[in-house]
């Protein structure tokens, strides 16, 4: 791991077209900006285990019943409101 | 795109239930499971079940994200393309893994960070993970 120090309003060059600038420091907190092409994904580090919790949280033994109560509730909710459901 | 009702199928969804999909980079939190089969009954529409084919026991809910959040849009990166045999748009599936809590009300909530991306021309798929102007889970209670 390669480890820079930078001001305020610094910047560091990544490859030809990445350019990550410090735009403040307060206390703990560091704002970046980050100019880089489109094809770049750019993320918070975090996201990843947080999608793993949430898909976690998300598994289901397949019940018959679940998914064609929820159709039929949201059918109902749908035409109760006169609001189309798949606009 | 067929033109038939509101909520049937779309092209893309119905050419790919009850086939083995394979998902070659697993699912963040889940990287062991690489098989899945998306299956349907009419009744469940436009709802589906992502079955795992490694452990039985283990499913997801998952809906083509376009029913329910219709704007909803993102950039996938070439290479993840790549990854799944590079298909067209109209061999792409977008869904999400839909997470349940049936109480009193049913309450559903779906990552937007996390769209599933299905090739259905290959029976490939895999979860990205994207950037969201979404930044909270979205939920809908029926």
């Amino acid at each position: 791991m390669l480890v820079i120090s930078r001001k305020q309003g610094e910047a560091i060059k990544v490859a030809e077209n990445i350019e990550v600038t410090v735009i403040s420091v307060d206390g703990h907190r560091v704002r970046l900006g980050i100019k880089a092409p489109r094809s770049v994904r750019v993320l918070r580090s975090e996201l990843d285990t947080s999608v793993a919790a949430s898909n976690q949280s998300a598994v289901l033994q397949p019940q018959t019943g679940l998914l064609k109560q929820i159709a039929k509730a949201r059918q109902e909710k749908s035409s109760s409101s006169g609001e189309s459901a798949n606009p | 795109m067929s033109s038939s009702g509101a909520e049937s199928l779309t092209t893309s969804e119905y050419e790919m239930l009850n086939k083995a999909m394979e998902f070659p980079f697993g699912l963040p939190g889940f990287p062991e499971f690489k098989k899945f089969v998306f299956v349907q009954h009419k009744e469940e529409r436009p709802f589906a079940w992502m079955r795992s084919l490694d452990d039985e026991r283990i499913a997801f809910a998952v809906v083509e994200a376009y029913f329910l959040l219709p704007d909803f849009s993102f950039e996938i990166d070439d290479k993840e393309l790549e990854e799944i045999g590079n298909p067209p748009p109209d061999k792409c599936g977008i869904f999400f893994i839909v997470k349940i809590d049936a109480g009193e009300k049913v309450r559903l909530t779906v990552d937007c960070h996390a769209p599933l991306i299905i090739n259905t021309r290959d029976q490939k798929g895999r979860q990205v993970i994207v950037p969201s102007d979404k930044p909270e889970p979205t939920v809908f209670e029926y």
